[in-house]
């Protein structure tokens, strides 16, 4: 029959409307096309495919799989609902999941419609966290919005659905509404109208030449120097005030930088001027613990030689330099560990034997007749250890050498400081007491 | 002016999972062609008991 083929051609021509529609994202505008399409032929297998296609992309799954579950039965082979239904029952999650959103929505619409806003904002808040394209619920809640007066959410809400179905007219009317409301519409015209219109020219807009009148040479030159004197005058009034202002707030601008430079470098020298004082104190204080440094260098250097050379000369058996340096050294001077210790050593040896070797020289020496060296030997041995003995010889040899006062200045320190010393008594009985 | 009671009330509950047998039994898969069928199965049988 030939009308079957008509109602194909037609149906196709539908789906075809429909197809350009969907790639175009009006995918209201292609259900509604589809849907024609299939009343004309409900085999056309394209057209119901993709309207389960379109429902599935609004969120709404259980129409897809209606028609794609239609689909199957009416033409099963080389159908591409099979391949639909084949990746949702992979999936069993997006089955639940779609099936508690529809379940949550269909509750926010019945709380919505009890007037029970706030727990259906919330269920549809909810359900369109799990299904951000379910055009339903943004619609919906774009309504309560708009019953609230929260027209920036009931936009948000319906400029989504607008970016899923271009041309969705539920979205589109509560759009303009919103639009109305929050005066964005009228902006958008304004713009439009900036865009596209033409103002037309009226009559005043035309140029009309005046007509020319004779001039005399004379009124030319006195019309020119009126003009010169207006110009000149009006320059004076109006153009170098103005410039004169604008000199000296650019002068004033310059004095107030330089003052800050000038502030800015006096504050920075006076911080490099403390920061001068504290190095040279900083160096001062280190210049002094240089010199305490060295000198104690040089004192330890000294005393080391000191005692080097004691060594040397009392090892070579000149004990008299032994001697002699060492009453020349300050014992209390030495506080280096090592020094002392060897200090030590040299005056246990000078005290032990050194100071008798020296007054058997000085006996001999006197003996020998050289008063002035036993003198000297005497001294040194007294002065390492003062042994009673040899200040009584010293005394004595004083005594002769016509020392008088030396010599009884140590007869009264023998007396005085050694009394149970038998020189004691001798030395008593030399001064007459 | 959108009324906002009179437009909350033309919203229809979703389609559930669980109700799609139901829906593919109700749904009406009537097409043009099938009237187109019906209305000439209808004509001749027409002319037949006129015939007759």
């Amino acid at each position: 029959m030939k009308y079957d083929l008509t109602l194909e051609r037609i149906s196709n021509c539908y789906y075809n409307l429909a197809l350009e529609r969907a790639k175009l994202r009006d995918l209201s505008g292609a259900a509604e096309l589809l849907k024609k399409s299939l009343q004309f032929d409900k085999y056309q297998k394209d057209a119901r495919n993709l309207l389960g296609l379109i429902f599935f992309e609004c969120g709404e799954t259980a129409d897809a799989l209606v028609q794609w579950i239609i689909s199957m039965n009416l033409l099963p082979e080389n159908n591409r609902a099979d391949y639909y239904l084949g990746e949702i029952q992979r999936k069993p999650a997006i089955i639940r999941i779609c099936s508690d959103n529809v379940k949550r929505y269909n509750q926010a619409l019945s709380y919505a419609q009890n007037n029970n806003e706030d727990l259906a904002i919330m269920q549809l808040n909810q359900v369109i966290q799990d299904s951000p394209n379910y055009i339903k619920a943004h619609i919906l809640l774009a309504l309560l919005y708009m019953k609230r007066e929260d027209w920036v959410k009931a936009g948000r809400s319906l400029y989504k659905v607008l970016k899923i179905d271009r041309n969705n007219p539920k979205a589109l009317v509560l759009m303009d509404e919103v639009k109305q409301k929050t005066g964005r519409k009228e902006v958008e015209q304004n713009r439009l109208k900036n865009a596209f219109s033409h103002r037309k020219m009226t009559d005043d807009d035309v140029l009309i030449p005046q007509e020319v009148k004779e001039i005399s040479p004379w009124m030319v030159i006195v019309n020119i120097l009126v003009g010169l004197v207006l110009a000149l005058l009006a320059f004076n009034l109006l153009v170098l005030p103005a410039k004169e202002k604008a000199i000296n707030a650019s002068n004033n601008q310059e004095l107030i930088s330089y003052t800050e430079k000038l502030d800015s470098a006096n504050r920075e020298y006076s911080d490099l001027k403390s920061q001068y004082d504290s190095l040279q104190k900083q160096y001062e204080s280190a210049a002094l613990q240089v010199e305490q440094f060295q000198n104690a260098n040089e004192s330890f250097m000294g005393q080391y030689q000191a005692l080097n050379q004691i060594s040397v000369a009392y090892d070579k058996g000149d004990s008299v330099l032994a001697a002699q340096l060492f009453t020349g050294l300050d014992a209390s001077q030495i506080v280096d560990e090592n020094l002392a210790a060897q200090y030590q050593n040299i005056k246990h040896i000078m005290e032990s034997s050194v100071y008798q070797e020296l007054a058997d020289k000085a006996t001999n020496e006197w003996n020998a007749g050289s008063q002035e060296t036993a003198a000297e030997l005497y001294m040194l041995s007294v002065t390492i250890r003062e042994e009673p003995e040899n200040l009584f010889l010293l005394a004595r040899l004083y005594q002769s050498m016509g020392r008088t006062e030396e010599a009884n200045a140590l007869f009264d320190k023998i007396v005085g400081n050694y009394p149970d010393s038998p020189y004691a008594e001798r030395s008593r009985a030399v001064r007459g007491y | 002016m959108i009324n906002y009671e009179s437009e909350i009330q033309r919203f229809k509950p979703s389609l559930d999972v669980d109700q799609i047998e139901d829906a593919i039994v109700k749904v009406d898969l009537t097409d043009m062609n099938d009237i187109m069928t019906k209305l000439i199965e209808d004509a001749i049988k027409t002319k037949k008991d006129s015939e007759k």
